[in-house]
C-alpha cells in the first residue's frame, strides 16, 4: 500500500513516517507540506492512500480532498488533525475517515486497513457545509497530469458547448464544470458579463463601447476584450463603481 | 432573622455581616437611624394641636435614643472581632442579645438617674418596669430590622465581589486547544528522535499551562512574562521549523515593570497562528519595545497571509481578552490598538511603568 504523507509540520510528518514504517505492507512514497504539493506529487507517486492534514497553508486538506475527488480514480483519504471540533463533527456524521494527532499506531493501522475509496457524495456534502465553499484553486486533469491554478490568477471563465475554458495568467485550461456552479461558488470574486462568460472583478480594467455598438470589458493581463451582453451592462457598471 | 446559611463561619472581620461600627460613616448611619426612630415615636405619640410641646419631647427622646444608639455602636464595635469567629447564626443572635441588654441597662440607668437627681422627672413615666420593658420591646423590633438590613447589604456586597472575581477568571487567558494537541504531537515525535529535547519541551509546556490554568491573573515582572513568551516560542519553533522567526527588540523595556501574567504570550500566539502558520514560507514576527518616560510600548507585528489563502477566524477574542485585562490592571491608563495595513498586522500595547511592590 503506497501512502503519501501530507502535513505542513515536520515533526508531525516524521512521526507518521516512523509509525508507518512499522506497519507491514506499507510504503511511504512521498511527503508534501501542503495540498498543492500533494496534488503535484499525486501524479508521480500514484499513492493508494493520502494521510492529509486539515490545516495547512496555501491549500488546506479539505480543498485538496475536493480536487482529488474530481479524479477518475481517486486515492483513499484519511484526514489527520490535532484539534478541529467542527471538522471532526462533520467527519463523524458523514463517516469520513480521520485520525486525531498524536496518532495511535493501532488506529493508524486500522484506518489504513479500512481505507476505502473516497466517497464523492459524502465529500461534496462536506465541502458544501464547510467554510471552504469557494476553492482557492481550480484543478484540471490534462492527460496524466493534474493542473492546479490559484483562483487569484484567473482572468475569466468562458463556456463552450461542453467545457469551460479557464483563462489564467499562465495560459488556458479546460474544466468539466458548469458555469452556473462556478458563478455561485465565486460570486465574491467573479461577475457574469455574458451568457457564456465570468470575469474576475480584480482584473477588470475598463468597460468600453466599441464602434459597432457592442460593450466590451478589458482585463489587466489579457489583450483581447470580452463581450458584455446588453442585459449585464448595468450590473457590470455598478460592480466597477463599487470596486472603486 | 431569616439567615440563609446557619453554619457558615466567617473567617475574618472583613467578611463579617456587621459593618465596622467604629468607622465614621457607620456612626453617622447609627445617629441617623436613632433620630428617625425618635421622629417615629414622637409622631406616633402626639396628635398635632394637643398642646404638649412636641419639640421638647423630640429633644428629650433624641437625647435618650442617641445615647442608646451610640452606646450600642460602641458595644458592637468591641464585640465584632469575637463575633466574627463564631457561626453566622450564633453571631446574629449574640448581636441581637447585646443590643437588648444595652437598651435595658441604659433604660434602667436613665430611670434611676432621673428619680435620684430629679432631672427630667416630669418626662419620665411613673412605672419603672413599664418604662424598661417598653424600651426593650421597641429595641427588639428596631434591632431585627437593622440586623436584617445589614445582613442583606452584606449579601449584596458578596455578590458584587463574586461577580467581579468570576469576570476576572473568565478573562484569564486560555491557551488554544489547537496549540496543546499540536505540541503534544510534536513531543510524541521528539520522544523517538530526541528524548532530551522532548523532556525540555514538556517542561516548557507545563510552565505555560500552569500559568494559563491559574484562576486569577497574577502580576509578574516584564522579564518573567517575556521569558514565558519565549518558552512558548521555542515550542512553536520545533513545530514550524524555519517558517517561524521572531525578532525581539526589547532592550529599551525595564525588566522590573509589572504586567498581568500572559499579557504578551497570547499576542505572539495570535501573530503565529494567523500570520505565520497560514503561509508556506512563514515569516518574521517583530516584537519591538519602546519606553516613553513612564509609558511602555510593545508592538507585535506579523505579516498577513495573501488575500487568496486559507484564512483563520477568531482573533478578536484573544485581543478583547488582553485588552480587558489591561483595563482591569490600569483603568484608563493602558491601551491595545490593532491596525492592519500594507500586508502587516500590528498590535500595539501601551501601559504605565510600575515597579512591583516589594
Amino acid at each position: 500500500m503506497k501512502v503519501l504523507v501530507v502535513d505542513d509540520e515536520s515533526p508531525a510528518r516524521i512521526r507518521l513516517k516512523s509509525l508507518l514504517a512499522e506497519i507491514p505492507g506499507c510504503e511511504v512514497v512521498g511527503e508534501a507540506v501542503n495540498g498543492r504539493e500533494a496534488l503535484r506529487l499525486w501524479e508521480t507517486t500514484q499513492p493508494d492512500v493520502l494521510l492529509l492534514d486539515i490545516r495547512m497553508p496555501v491549500m488546506d486538506g479539505l480543498e485538496t480532498a475536493r480536487h482529488l475527488a474530481g479524479l477518475d480514480n481517486p486515492p483513499a483519504i484519511v484526514f489527520t488533525t490535532a484539534y478541529d471540533e467542527f471538522a471532526v463533527e462533520a467527519f463523524n456524521t458523514r463517516a469520513i475517515a480521520y485520525l486525531l494527532k498524536p496518532v495511535r499506531q493501532a488506529q493508524l493501522a486500522a484506518a489504513l486497513a479500512n481505507a476505502g475509496r473516497l466517497n464523492r457524495v459524502q465529500l461534496s456534502q462536506l465541502s458544501e457545509q464547510s467554510e471552504h465553499e469557494a476553492r482557492h484553486h481550480i484543478c484540471a486533469r490534462l492527460r496524466d497530469k493534474l493542473h492546479v491554478v490559484p483562483v487569484d490568477t484567473i482572468q475569466c471563465f468562458i463556456a463552450d458547448q461542453k467545457y469551460v475554458t479557464v483563462c489564467h495568467n499562465q495560459g488556458e485550461l479546460l474544466i468539466d464544470e458548469a458555469l452556473k456552479d462556478l458563478e455561485k461558488e465565486f460570486s465574491k470574486l467573479f461577475i457574469r458579463v455574458h451568457r457564456n462568460a465570468l470575469v474576475s472583478l480584480t482584473q477588470v480594467r475598463s468597460l468600453e463601447k466599441s464602434e459597432d455598438g457592442r460593450f466590451l470589458v478589458y482585463l489587466q493581463n489579457r489583450a483581447e476584450p470580452i463581450e458584455v451582453s446588453r442585459r449585464m451592462v448595468a450590473d457590470v457598471r455598478a460592480h466597477l463603481r463599487n470596486a472603486r | 432573622m431569616g439567615m440563609a446559611e446557619p453554619q457558615k463561619t466567617q473567617s475574618s472581620p472583613e467578611d463579617f455581616f456587621l459593618p465596622d461600627f467604629c468607622s465614621g460613616p457607620v456612626v453617622l448611619v447609627v445617629v441617623l437611624i436613632a433620630e428617625l426612630v425618635a421622629f417615629l415615636l414622637v409622631i406616633a405619640r402626639h396628635l398635632p394641636g394637643e398642646g404638649i410641646n412636641l419639640w421638647l419631647d423630640l429633644a428629650r427622646l433624641s437625647l435618650f435614643l442617641q445615647w442608646i444608639g451610640l452606646t450600642s455602636a460602641g458595644v458592637l464595635c468591641a464585640a465584632r472581632k469575637p463575633l466574627a469567629r463564631v457561626p453566622l447564626r450564633q453571631a446574629a443572635i449574640a448581636s441581637f442579645v447585646l443590643l437588648l441588654i444595652t437598651t435595658g441597662v441604659l433604660s434602667e440607668i436613665a430611670f434611676r438617674l432621673s428619680s435620684y437627681t430629679g432631672i427630667g422627672q416630669n418626662f419620665m413615666p411613673l412605672s419603672h418596669a413599664g418604662f424598661v420593658l417598653r424600651n426593650i420591646l421597641i429595641c427588639v423590633i428596631v434591632s431585627i430590622l437593622l440586623l436584617r438590613y445589614f445582613y442583606v447589604q452584606y449579601q449584596w456586597k458578596l455578590n458584587v465581589q463574586r461577580e467581579a472575581r468570576a469576570r476576572i477568571e473568565a478573562l484569564q487567558a486560555r491557551i488554544h486547544p489547537h496549540f496543546l494537541f499540536n505540541s503534544i504531537n510534536t513531543i510524541a515525535s521528539l520522544i523517538r528522535s530526541n528524548p532530551e529535547l522532548a523532556e525540555h519541551t514538556i517542561m516548557d509546556l507545563a510552565d505555560l499551562f500552569r500559568a494559563s490554568l491559574k484562576k486569577t491573573s497574577p502580576t509578574v515582572t516584564l522579564a518573567e512574562e517575556m521569558a514565558m513568551t519565549q518558552q512558548y516560542q521555542h515550542i512553536e519553533e520545533l513545530r514550524l521549523g524555519d517558517r517561524l522567526k521572531v525578532n525581539w527588540q526589547t532592550d529599551a523595556l525595564p525588566a522590573d515593570a509589572h504586567v498581568p501574567q500572559l499579557l504578551l504570550q497570547p499576542l505572539l500566539e495570535n501573530a503565529i497562528y494567523h500570520g505565520i502558520e497560514t503561509q508556506h514560507d512563514g515569516g518574521t514576527v517583530e516584537v519591538h519595545g519602546t519606553r516613553d518616560a513612564d509609558i511602555l510600548n510593545i508592538e507585535i507585528v506579523n505579516p498577513l497571509p495573501p488575500a487568496n489563502a486559507p484564512r483563520r477566524q477568531g482573533n478578536q477574542m484573544a485581543m478583547d481578552n488582553v485588552r480587558q485585562r489591561l483595563m482591569l490592571a490600569w483603568p484608563g491608563r493602558a491601551s491595545l490598538d490593532v491596525t492592519s495595513a500594507d500586508g502587516f498586522y500590528r498590535v500595539c500595547v501601551r501601559f504605565p511603568y510600575e515597579k512591583l511592590a516589594p
